[in-house]
């Protein structure tokens, strides 16, 4: 047997060694000089305080008593390290994004930073933790009392509180570092879970190849039922197991503090999502082997829960049962240092500080009061968390329903998880859901798990856990609405979480969250989005800058406010304090909430502040500003759109004037050359017969003739020029009437009979209808047929020269097709031949000056007509007229 | 995420149950082999994965915590 002073000083000199390791690395931490302290492996091992005495020792009772169902409790977080990681990694960024001190901060932050949700959060956790403390106080002091028999143990289960407590509160208080991080702590943690380890890994050893002859022979002649435990594995209590498991890493509060709280770099988790698994495989791989080499070897009345120990001392093995024993210790103090840094946390800024802040409202403000307080408040915490798990232990007089507790408080943390997981990523989660959620759930949790765990001594009695209370057998606690012949377990997670996420989910849609609440979802749901450095809060405020330093300082103390400030300044390019701007406040209120939590820093800023959170209409103001914006940004491209189709237009009209320009030039050019050369002969017969030189009568009369004709000449072209001008600036009004088409024709032929006669033509007219009325002027129209009439014959160079005239009605209009057999104008030329002195390629002939046709359409056009030179299928030209038609008159 | 649900699949009923037989492998029943068995190859999964992904969680992660919080990372998305 070992002696009990071997081990009481083995144990003092590993609480020594715990206690300067945590001293140690908290001096380098404080010096900046804890780079080792990053390590990846140091922040998994620091994880598994997930692996309590409840795994060092349970796990061999629970795998003697139910065979491999041990496993889900490994396995449920192995699925959440290996696939769920990104969940871890959300919260890990929401949690220094927000400066989270705790999962009730967290909870509380995400709705609206409500003190009413973190009290309760708080509570169950409290209440879920409390046992579970007693469990690892248990643990400790049964495996003492294996070796040291008459140890009593209330007496020492206060001891080892005791120790807990004063190591929790010299490491775990020693500062209100801005995110609550704990080195020395997480030292002690990591070389805690070393130690665990290997002293399982060594006891398995021992037990797998030195008591038995390796893996084979510890399953040798093992009955399948052993294996298969008494409910059957991968049935629904598997599913429930490996489902809590799950829920337990991420909600447990110890949990949370390690891998969300503590983590110093997001990185480490990408090495924890193998690492951790890998660990957990470890302490996992022979706890089959020694619950069932112990099942052989061991008498029937030695407890399967502590094999670990009493397996070694059974085979004299003192100095590993001593390192056994150093793992369960291990294993227990670990959990309840981390449990009760954590739920004291909660304890002191959720329930404590804001009462005694209000207490303190009104008296003198002294730097580092606050700060001075909350050290206290969570030194108090500690000692009474760890009070409250002695207590119950004491209480439960270290029963063996202790046992149960661990799947007890896994269920009542799994009351976080529909509020967690909806607050992290449904942004129309409310805070009076997640309220009524864990309201509901708790209570289920309570009526349906932790009270028929006391087995009729606590609360409800063993009649109401038989027939329900006052006999109603519908309310059985374990058979709930009639829910019988289903493990209780599985029937208390089914009613409580299951009503917990239905409560939520429609409590949350029925009601509204408010507006800092919106805000929060926003900042929680996107914070990879966001940029992180945003303000937490929406605050209109006027705050003065001494009163703001004065309540930093209150709560930070005076270096850590002064330091502070100092950088905003910097930051805003002032010296001495910085302007009490938006971002100054937020930035404050996000450095307080690292130590009192965001509702207690919420609202000491606002109080001091006296902003006022923005309305919903400010809100909607601020979204209207920016979809004003966005409708701008759109009116601005659309706009410079335009500016680009009438930059467009311009160059296209500016090209068409270069056109027009060149064209008028042109235009002078050729009127200057037209009457350059009448008044040329004009002049120079005048100057003949002017001069003394005697001229005969014959030929002053034809001098006198030519200079009449040419006169003419002259004044017939000034008249077209005229016309042109007159019609192309639309200034002359045609008196439109009612003209039979046959009869203008006629008179048109008529009036050059004498040429058509002359030039010996046939004319041959086609009329489709006797009478076709059109609407125009007559002596317009008159002189625009003859013009065409007389162009036929005048170009027409053939031997036997040929008109022909169709006159039909087609649509609204009457057409007046006129062509000749003289070759008519080409393609080219019928583009240009209505251009003002243009003569087409016959134009050599010099027959006039080639303003009859561009006249002759403007007239058309003028009486809503037109004139064109169409194409028919053979390819000869002709002239068309077109003019309104109309109904004879009456 | 795959690596996930293939765990879930794999320890899960009805899937598991396929191997709740009683026999023994290698001197070992064959449940308890089998549990071990895929969960050592699901750690293993996650490491193999763990290399690219830390690769490129790295340079947003690393930064120093504070104020200058980490810019968001784009391309760290888990399920990529």
């Amino acid at each position: 047997m070992i002696s009990v002073n071997v081990l009481l000083t083995v144990c003092l000199g590993y609480v020594v060694l715990l206690f300067a390791v945590a001293f140690f690395v908290d001096r380098r931490a404080q010096r900046s000089r804890t780079s080792w302290l990053h390590s990846p492996i140091v922040y998994t091992l620091s994880i598994s305080v997930y692996c309590t005495s409840w795994t060092f020792y349970g796990a061999v009772g629970s795998a003697a008593r139910n065979g491999l169902e041990f496993v889900t409790i490994y396995l449920g977080p192995t699925l959440v390290f290996i696939g769920w990681w990104w969940i871890l990694r959300k919260l890990v960024r929401i949690g220094r994004a927000h400066r989270i001190t705790s999962i009730a901060d967290l909870i509380s932050s995400r709705y609206g930073k409500s003190s009413s949700l973190a009290v309760l959060v708080t509570l169950i956790a409290v209440i879920a933790t409390t046992p579970y403390i007693a469990l690892q106080l248990q643990s400790v002091v049964r495996s003492y009392q294996i070796i040291s028999s008459d140890a009593d143990a209330i007496t020492t289960a206060f001891w080892v509180a005791a120790g807990m407590a004063l190591f929790t509160i010299l490491f775990g208080t020693r500062n209100l570092d801005a995110n609550e991080r704990h080195h020395g702590v997480v030292a002690a943690i990591a070389l805690e879970a070393i130690i665990k380890l290997l002293a399982l890994i060594a006891v398995g050893f021992f037990v797998t190849y030195g008591i038995s002859g390796g893996f084979t022979d510890v399953f040798e002649n093992v009955h399948p039922d052993v294996i298969r435990g008494s409910s059957d594995i991968f049935g629904p209590r598997w599913i429930t197991l490996t489902f809590l498991s799950a829920t337990a890493i991420i909600c447990l509060p110890r949990q949370f503090q390690v891998t969300v709280v503590e983590n110093v770099e997001e990185s480490h988790l990408t090495t924890a999502s193998w690492l951790f698994p890998l660990y957990l495989f470890g302490m996992t791989i022979f706890i089959m082997p020694i619950a069932l080499v112990g099942l052989q070897v061991m008498p029937t009345t030695s407890n399967p829960d502590l094999y670990v120990l009493t397996i070694p001392l059974a085979y004299d093995r003192h100095e590993l049962a001593l390192f056994a024993f150093l793992g369960g210790f291990s294993s227990a103090t670990s959990m309840v240092i981390v449990a009760a840094i954590a739920v004291s946390t909660m304890v002191s800024n959720h329930i404590v500080m804001p009462v005694a802040l209000r207490l303190l409202h009104g008296t003198r403000a002294v730097s580092g009061d606050v700060r001075n307080l909350l050290l206290v408040s969570r030194r108090i915490s500690i000692a009474f968390i760890l009070g409250l798990g002695f207590l119950y232990f004491q209480a439960s007089g270290g029963s063996d329903a202790l046992a149960a507790i661990g799947l007890i408080a896994f269920v009542g943390v799994a009351q976080f998880l529909p509020s967690l997981l909806g607050g992290i990523f449904w942004r129309g989660a409310t805070g009076t859901g997640a309220f009524a959620g864990l309201i509901v759930g708790f209570i289920f949790w309570a009526y349906t798990l932790f009270l028929p765990s006391f087995g009729g001594d606590f609360v409800l009695s063993a009649a109401t856990l038989a027939n329900g209370p006052w006999g109603i057998d519908m309310l059985r606690p374990q058979a709930l609405f009639g829910f019988k012949g289903m493990d209780s377990l599985v029937h208390a997670v089914i009613w409580s979480v299951g009503t917990n996420a239905l409560t939520f989910l429609i409590v949350s849609n029925l009601t509204n969250a408010g507006t800092l609440e919106r805000f929060q979802a926003a900042m929680f749901v996107d914070v990879f989005r966001s940029s992180g450095g945003v303000p937490s809060t929406v605050a209109t405020s006027t705050a003065d800058s001494e009163d703001l330093f004065i309540l930093a300082q209150r709560i930070l103390g005076t270096d850590a406010a002064r330091r502070l400030f100092d950088e905003m300044a910097i930051e805003q390019g002032t010296t001495g304090l910085p302007q009490a701007s938006d971002a100054v406040i937020a930035r404050l209120e996000r450095e307080l909430a690292g130590s009192i939590g965001a509702a207690s820093a919420h609202a000491m800023v606002s109080r001091i502040a006296g902003h006022e959170t923005v309305g919903m209409t400010d809100l909607i103001d601020i979204a209207d500003e920016a979809l004003q914006l966005v409708e701008t940004s759109r009116q601005l491209s659309e706009k410079s759109a335009q500016l680009e189709r009438t930059a467009h237009q311009l160059r296209e009209v500016n090209e068409r004037l270069r056109v027009l320009d060149a064209q008028k030039d042109e235009f002078l050019s050729q009127i200057s050359h037209e009457l350059r050369t009448p008044m040329t002969s004009i002049q120079s017969f005048s100057e003949t017969l002017a001069a003394d030189d005697p001229i005969s009568l014959a030929d002053q009369r034809r001098f006198v003739s030519i200079i009449h004709d040419e006169s003419r000449r002259l004044t017939r072209l000034l008249d077209e020029l005229l016309d042109i001008s007159r019609f192309e600036s639309g200034t002359v009004k045609l008196q439109i009437g009612l003209i039979e088409i046959k009869t203008a024709i006629t008179a048109a032929l008529d009036a050059m009979s004498g040429v058509t006669r002359n030039a010996n033509v046939l004319v041959n007219i086609e009329y489709e209808q006797d009478t076709l009325w059109v609407k125009a002027n007559e002596d317009r129209l008159h002189q625009v047929l003859l013009n065409i009439l007389s162009n036929a014959v005048k170009y027409n160079d053939s031997d036997q020269p040929e008109v022909r005239i169709n006159a039909y009605k087609k649509d609204e209009y009457v057409l007046i097709d006129i062509m000749d057999n003289g070759g008519g104008v080409s393609q080219e030329d019928a583009a240009t031949i209505f251009e003002k002195f243009s003569r087409g390629s016959k134009s050599a002939r010099g027959k006039g000056a080639g303003l009859g046709l561009p006249i002759s359409r403007s007239i058309m056009r003028a009486m809503g007509g037109d004139l064109t030179a169409e194409f028919s299928v053979a390819g000869t030209s002709y002239f068309r007229l077109r003019l309104p038609n109309s109904a004879p008159p009456a | 995420m795959a690596i996930l649900l293939v765990g879930i699949a794999m320890v899960m009923p009805p899937f598991a149950q396929v191997v709740l037989v009683d026999a023994s492998l290698f001197g070992l029943p064959i449940p308890l082999l089998y549990i071990f068995t895929v969960w050592a190859a699901l750690i293993f999964g996650a490491a193999v994965m763990a290399g690219p992904l830390s690769a490129a969680g790295t340079p947003a992660a690393s930064q120093p915590q504070g104020d200058g919080d980490p810019a968001p990372p784009t391309n760290t998305d888990p399920a990529n």
